[in-house]
């Protein structure tokens, strides 16, 4: 089905010397930006007081100077590349006839799935400053370098730095500052954090040899993925892992900021694996932590994502240079094609598509918030139980900061000899959070779910099976999660963010004075002010309320006229509802047994 | 069960590539509802150009299957044919004859 659209304007800002001009100089002040940072923490690590032979300053200048000159070389390279427009865009080919016909017949027998098309909608690509920018190699580079650098300083902070958390860069970034920023992206722009993210940004590069150059190569062995572990779970798991090691090494809140630095130099060694073993993002896809969480609350997010903007035209064309690249783009490295996309899920917001259509016929729309979460007629299974999975996960957030959980697992931990395990491992260690119990929360709730499906599935007396019904009214659980865990994130966000002041200027806590903020003096707070708490239930109040909107719509879309579609309707709003009430009673209880609050008792 | 071309549902994106590459057996077809592909058990020869086709590598023989390489080899041949210019193709009607050429496509 056609979408109607506007035509594309004939004069395109490529042509103009001031846009030429910013094409070639903008990578410059990139690596200048680059080189400033690098000379600049040079200078005061010499200059600080910390003796220059010791194994601190030795770390230090171990990872930064290859790393640096790595990316310098690359940038010298690329940069030279780009200086006379090797990837200008010659301007869109005309459009294939054949589209209205052949192309509209097929995208029509497809309506059905197509429904996600419809709506109200800007496309941000109509403006011509969006597209001269996706036109740019180093349009994703640009979002990439800052936060490479940043966190390849938590990683050496984490190493070299001061132990105590609050006074420590790697620790206060990444705990406090990045979960935070996480989540507004999450929530606000969808894979935006994946846009920027300098675990992959630093394997990529690698991987193509360049930093945003389009090369011939790639230095990668390429191999398949293998088509029987193609499935989201692998990094749902990955991140219940990683929830269980924060808290049982105690990573976050606040333990060693050494624990932090080996984390992020962990995910980073080994995505660096993954690029170098398998094709494009496999890591994305199958290996980071983060993959399933960023790709579900994405659905809350009014941005579609790179895609199509006539699908027709997809249709009849046979050479697919979104996904297979062209030679000024690489192909979706996402597994993605545009030409089919129905949910934001998987869009990286690379932008290679964009470079490589030569029908400038892919999109970047802005729409109403919620509707990647209800919108989709192929609704995954596998991410389905992710969801459930990871509302687990925020449940036992929840739970785990109450003393009755805190006995119980003790008590648990004791009795099946956990503790000597984890003694055993770090002599520091107390065992806490002991795995059982950990797995056992989390799987109440897929479980919860699947109970809840059955009675759907009774409901309509067997005419609607269980599994569908599980598949597609999890969608409705994203936005009470995405919020959930937000509002869990919130207090240590807000009371631990003002120290970011102190560590930016004095980044390992040896005594810099970076930018002059150092003697700031702004503590990070023992505990929660009390206004957080109703942020917070306000919070989960307008998840369940955005949770409901889409069950409403999920019923209207997928089950309407189907038997016994109202009541089910009823029901999964009803579950809505009482996930809600657990999260508000959760977030109360916690704020009512932390001694220092204002509403803890008397009050 | 006869060695066919195995789709990996997760990855598939109903580009119809593969379609076009399975140009003599014609046996990948689109499933409408899902979009992704489904392989023919009686057509699928396991030639393997599908697989060599696949940008995303969703499809592909089980790992023990050797590929029929004669087949591929005339379809590779079929595909390469003479083709009328574009704009001949353009300028003439749309029949039944054109969405087979169009179906069948180009694989490079
Ligand atoms: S999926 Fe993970 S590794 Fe990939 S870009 Fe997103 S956060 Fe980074
Ligand atoms: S988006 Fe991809 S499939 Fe669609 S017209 Fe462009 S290159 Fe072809
Ligand atoms: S070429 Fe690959 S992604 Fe495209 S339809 Fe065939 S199997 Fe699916
Ligand atoms: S293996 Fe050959 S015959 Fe079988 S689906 Fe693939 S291209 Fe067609």
């Amino acid at each position: 089905m056609a979408t109607p659209q506007r035509e594309i304007p004939a004069t395109s800002p490529y042509s103009r010397p001031f846009y030429k001009w910013l094409d070639r100089l903008a990578p410059i002040g990139l690596a200048l930006f680059m080189m400033a940072v690098f000379v600049d923490y040079s200078w005061w690590m010499l200059k600080s007081p910390t003796h220059i032979a010791t194994w601190r300053s030795l770390i230090f200048f171990a990872i930064w100077i290859p790393t640096t000159l790595f990316y310098v070389i690359m940038a010298i390279k690329d940069i030279a590349q780009n200086w006379n427009g090797r990837w200008e865009f010659a301007g869109p080919k005309a459009r294939n006839p054949l589209a209205d016909t052949v192309g509209a017949q097929k995208a029509e027998m497809q309506r059905d799935f197509f429904r996600s098309v419809t709506g109200k909608r800007y496309d941000l690509t109509q403006n011509a400053f969006f597209r001269w920018l996706f036109h740019r190699r180093w349009y994703q580079f640009a979002a990439q370098l800052p936060n490479v650098i940043i966190f390849n300083i938590v990683i050496i902070a984490g190493l070299v730095g001061v132990v105590n958390p609050n006074r420590n860069f790697a620790t206060v970034i990444t705990w406090y500052v990045w979960f935070g920023v996480l989540f507004v992206l999450m929530i606000g722009v969808g894979r935006a954090w994946c846009l920027i993210c300098p675990f992959s940004a630093q394997a990529e590069w690698v991987q193509r040899l360049g930093l945003f150059g389009k090369g011939k190569k790639l230095f990668t062995r390429g191999l398949k993925w293998p088509q029987k572990y193609s499935t989201l779970l692998i990094s749902v798991f990955f991140f219940l892992g990683l929830t269980w090691a924060e808290e049982f090494y105690n990573i976050a809140g606040p333990g060693k900021p050494a624990f932090t630095s080996m984390l992020v130099a962990g995910i980073i060694i080994w995505d660096l694996f993954y690029a170098l073993t398998f094709e494009r993002r496999s890591f994305c896809h199958y290996g980071c932590p983060l993959n399933g969480v960023i790709g579900v609350v994405s659905a809350v997010a009014p941005f579609e994502g790179f895609r199509a903007k006539d699908r027709t035209l997809c249709k009849t064309c046979t050479t697919k240079e979104c996904m297979k690249g062209s030679n000024r783009s690489y192909g979706c490295g996402w597994y993605e094609y545009p030409g089919s996309m129905s949910s934001n899920f998987y869009c990286g917001l690379t932008g290679e598509c964009f470079k490589g259509c030569p029908y400038e016929n892919i999109g970047l729309s802005v729409h109403a918030p919620l509707k990647e979460a209800y919108q989709p007629k192929k609704k995954r299974f596998d991410l389905a139980v992710g969801v459930t999975l990871m509302m687990g996960a925020l449940f036992f957030e929840i739970v785990n900061a109450t003393p009755q959980y805190a006995a119980f697992d003790n008590w648990l931990s004791h009795v099946t000899g956990w503790v000597a395990i984890a003694k055993a491992l770090d002599g520091q260690l107390s065992g806490y959070p002991n795995p059982l119990d950990y797995m056992g929360i989390i799987l109440l709730f897929p479980l919860f779910g699947w109970i809840i499906a059955n009675v759907g599935s009774w409901i309509s007396r067997g005419q609607i099976k269980a599994r569908e019904l599980f598949t597609r009214y999890s969608y409705g659980w994203i936005p009470l999660f995405g919020l959930g865990i937000l509002a869990r994130q919130l207090p240590k966000v807000l009371t631990n963010g003002p120290t970011i002041a102190q560590v930016i200027s004095d980044p390992f806590g040896f005594g810099w004075n970076m930018f002059g903020t150092a003697d700031m003096n702004m503590h990070a707070r023992s505990f929660a002010y009390h206004w957080i708490l109703f942020v917070q239930l306000s919070l989960v109040i307008i998840g369940a309320v955005a949770s409901i909107v889409v069950n409403q719509k999920i019923s209207q879309l997928d089950f309407r006229g189907r038997p016994g579609a109202r009541a089910i309707n009823v029901l999964m709003n009803g579950t809505i509802v009482f996930l809600m009430v657990l999260l508000l009673g959760g977030y109360y209880y916690i704020a009512l047994i932390n001694p220092g609050h204002p509403l803890a008792p008397p009050f | 069960m006869a060695t066919i071309a195995i789709v990996n549902h997760e990855r598939c994106v109903g580009c119809e590539l593969c379609t076009r590459a399975c140009g003599v057996t014609h046996a990948i077809q689109l499933d409408l509802e899902r979009n992704w592909v489904e392989v023919s058990e009686e057509l699928c020869w396991a030639c393997g150009a599908c697989e060599r086709m696949c940008p995303f590598s969703a499809i592909a023989l089980p790992p023990w299957a050797e590929p029929n390489k004669e087949l591929r080899d005339s379809i590779y041949a079929k595909n390469r044919k003479p083709k009328k210019s574009r704009v001949v193709a353009q300028a003439e009607e749309i029949g039944e004859e054109e969405e087979e050429e169009m179906l069948v496509g180009r694989s490079q």
